[in-house]
């Protein structure tokens, strides 16, 4: 044999092994598109990942764990996490002195209790410092949120009444006591996804990521609602006990204009309690559900008096 | 939180090894065989192409390729992956002198730093880490001419960690350790080819004790619990069995083909065998629910039959003096054996390369693996060997996903 006959040789094997990056190509399955978005999403290819997962989406529009990962994807890609709800919790509960000034208009008109208190400070909650980064990333948030609506279960659900603001939690316990059926809403979601294939050994972490990714989604947009969103003309303050103060014009109206926000709020408690009961149990899980339900606490009655005939 | 965040950091990132799977989803088990570094520097190919350690992992037929008496006394090999040195230096130069510091003070008064770390983290973690350590007990093979036996004992742990991102951007941390001591034992038999065009033709067996252990942590940081948190270690036993053909000189000389089945067996059955408390009081009692969810998801994991075919060319040099250059051999594969969590594509199953021998004691190996090039290099005596290699493995379901590059150093002794 010629050394030349010998190259052309080596060459008929390796030729084939140099395989071309296959990245572009169609994944072929559900948990296939699910696999090769998480590989798009490790390297960073945030848009790669979610264009995947919108293919396999559109093939299979009811795939519960499509709708689970598309819609983290979303949240990564918006670069939006723990901490910067984090950062809007110590921005909100930051000491009194750093306020700003009240808008002018709402002072003056409603004869706010806070204005002449000398313990409260006013202060804008669209000023923290990662708000315009929430504010922005709104429209990957709320396609986020629409694909897991029809995953939750109504048990998560419970509504805008009052008694749903103030008897559903019992904080006199400890932990707190959360009233809805943990055990049913858990079950719903297990079937959601081993109705999907899932393999049922993993449905537990994925529904734990689902229930974080829904409270984050929940508690941003229930923010950026009452922050910038409501018809009202607020007036926020930091009162002297820690909590927050808010004033309006029309203090009903207010009470009315803010109820689908604060049950937003509620169903990111619930999803968190969830979370933290059964499929992601934990100290800081527990940690974290304590310090979202004194901040809903807060919010709920800075906004109004929902409690008051309860 | 912030507790619990340092935990979750030390176990992802000091935390050494890692094998090759995720146990985030049910796929195949990992076969009972150790690295083939000589292979593996000619891109993994081996099915018509022995090596030492061919004949008992990879196709039970290459008893039969060299006569004699071949043993290893002792050997140990050495090898890591993937993005360990980033890793290692996020620790040293950020992770580190921060969690020093504390994670709650920077969240206080710079929070700008702490962001950085947090993304830095989840840019770095999902790569996977691992490392592999091998130790090879006493084996040998015995090759009479018409047939030949082969057994020996060896001992195999890869360990794997990552950094993924959960729900809420809470990193969750994924990482696994397997131990695996293996008795393989071979046998092989050369088949009568008067009708075929065929120098030779060799069938074989081979059966594998394996004992396995396996730990596994697979959790949120917050879920993970700074004051109780346990590493359960978990056992079985089972046999594999594999079946293999080699021919050589078919048809033209110096070609030679190979076929294998390996891998063929039951899963392992896993029970509780230790428990370690990481964190909290010596005395923590198990959790039950978590044993049992980390044998289902082992248990669910199958043990697949690894099909490999393969030709070899020994490139005849017709007994030229005025080339140091011997034992010159291109050979290729395919195997089904998936290197990802998911089935892969026909293409991550390709292998192949050159192989070659210089003055006698130098072994150089350069090939292509799942696309990605690996090379490979021995130090050789007729008592010892020192071999290197580079290869490329790709974690993901398709070609390009997640490649990863892997190194490995051996060192055995024995009579070659």
């Amino acid at each position: 044999m010629t050394i030349r006959s010998a190259r052309l040789l080596l060459l008929a094997f390796l030729l084939p092994l140099a395989a071309c990056d296959e990245t572009s190509s169609f994944s072929a399955t559900p948990q296939d598109a699910i696999e090769d978005a998480a590989a798009a999403r490790n390297s960073g290819d945030f848009d790669g990942a979610v264009a995947i997962l919108e293919r396999a989406l559109a093939e299979n529009p009811d795939n519960a764990p499509v709708r689970v990962e598309l819609s983290s994807t979303l949240i990564a890609r918006a670069d939006i996490d723990l901490l910067d709800v984090d950062r809007i919790a110590t921005y909100l509960s930051e000491s009194a002195g750093n306020g700003v000034a009240a808008p002018a208009a709402s002072a003056a008109k409603g004869g706010c209790a806070f204005e002449t208190d000398p313990g409260a400070v006013a202060f804008d909650p669209t000023d923290a410092p990662n708000f315009p980064e929430v504010e922005a990333s709104r429209p990957d948030l709320e396609a986020a949120i629409e694909l897991l609506q029809g995953l939750i279960p109504d048990a998560l659900r419970p509504g805008t009444t009052d008694a749903a603001f103030c008897g559903s939690i019992d904080t006199s316990q400890t932990p707190v006591a959360f009233d809805y059926d943990a055990e049913a809403a858990a079950a719903e979601l297990r079937a959601a996804l081993t109705a999907s294939g899932y393999p049922a050994s993993e449905a537990d972490a994925l529904i734990g990521q689902l229930l974080a990714d829904y409270a984050l989604l929940r508690f941003s947009l229930a923010y950026l609602d009452v922050s910038e969103g409501l018809q009202q003309q607020t007036t926020w303050y930091r009162l002297s006990d820690g909590s927050i103060g808010i004033c309006a014009d029309d203090p009903e109206a207010l009470e009315d204009d803010a109820r689908t926000a604060i049950a937003d709020v509620l169903e990111a408690l619930f999803s968190l309690d969830l979370r933290a009961s059964t499929f992601s149990e934990g100290a800081a899980a527990s940690d974290i559900l304590e310090s979202v339900t004194a901040a809903f606490e807060d919010v709920r009655d800075g906004f109004g008096d929902y409690c008051a005939a309860i | 939180m912030y507790r619990t965040l340092t935990l979750a950091a030390a176990l992802a990132l000091t935390a050494a090894p890692a094998g090759a799977q995720s146990i985030g989803t049910a796929s195949q088990d990992a076969p009972a065989a150790v690295r083939d570094v000589v292979a593996l520097g000619r891109g993994g190919a081996r099915a018509a192409a022995p090596t030492v350690d061919s004949p008992l992992f990879a196709n039970p037929a290459h008893l039969t390729a060299e006569p004699g008496l071949k043993v290893t006394f002792l050997g140990v090999t050495a090898g890591a992956g993937g993005n360990l040195r980033e890793s290692y230096d996020f620790y040293d130069e950020t992770l580190g002198p921060a969690l020093e510091e504390g994670l709650d003070v920077i969240r206080e008064e710079d929070f700008e730093r702490l962001q950085a770390i947090y993304d830095e983290a989840l840019r770095i973690g999902p790569s996977q880490k691992t490392t592999n350590a091998a130790a090879f007990a006493p084996s040998a093979r015995y090759n009479a001419g018409a047939y030949a036996v082969g057994g020996g004992l060896f001992a195999n742990a890869t360990t794997r960690a990552l950094i993924r991102r959960g729900g809420a951007g809470i990193p969750v941390v994924d990482a696994y350790g397997q131990a695996d001591l293996m008795l393989p034992v071979a046998a092989a038999a050369t088949v009568p080819t008067d009708a075929l065009p065929i120098g030779s033709l060799s069938v074989g067996a081979s059966a594998t004790a394996l004992y396995r252990s396996v730990a596994a942590k697979n959790k949120p940081v917050d879920a993970i619990n700074p004051d109780g948190e346990k590493l359960y270690l978990l056992s079985g036993s089972t046999v594999r069995v594999g079946v293999g053909a080699y021919a050589r000189d078919v048809g033209v000389p110096g070609l030679d083909l190979g076929a294998s089945v390996m891998n063929v067996g039951g899963n392992v059955n896993y029970a509780l065998n230790q428990s370690w408390t990481i964190e909290g009081p010596d005395d923590l009692a198990d959790d039950p629910a978590e044993i049992e969810a980390t044998i289902a998801r082992f248990e669910e994991r199958a043990a697949q039959p690894e099909l490999r075919v393969g030709a070899a060319y020994r490139v005849p040099l017709g007994g030229s003096k005025e080339l140091p250059l011997s034992d010159i051999v291109v050979a290729a594969d395919y195997t089904s054996r998936s290197t990802s969590d998911l089935d892969q594509s026909f293409q991550a199953g390709l292998r192949g390369g050159v192989s070659a021998t210089v003055g006698g004691v130098l072994g150089l190996r350069a090939g292509l693996s799942q696309g990605m090039p690996t090379a490979g290099a021995s130090l050789m005596s007729r008592y010892a060997r020192l071999d290197f290699v580079t290869y490329g493995v790709e974690d993901a379901r398709l070609l390009g996903g997640a490649p990863r590059r892997a190194y490995a150093l051996q060192l055995r002794f024995g009579l070659f």
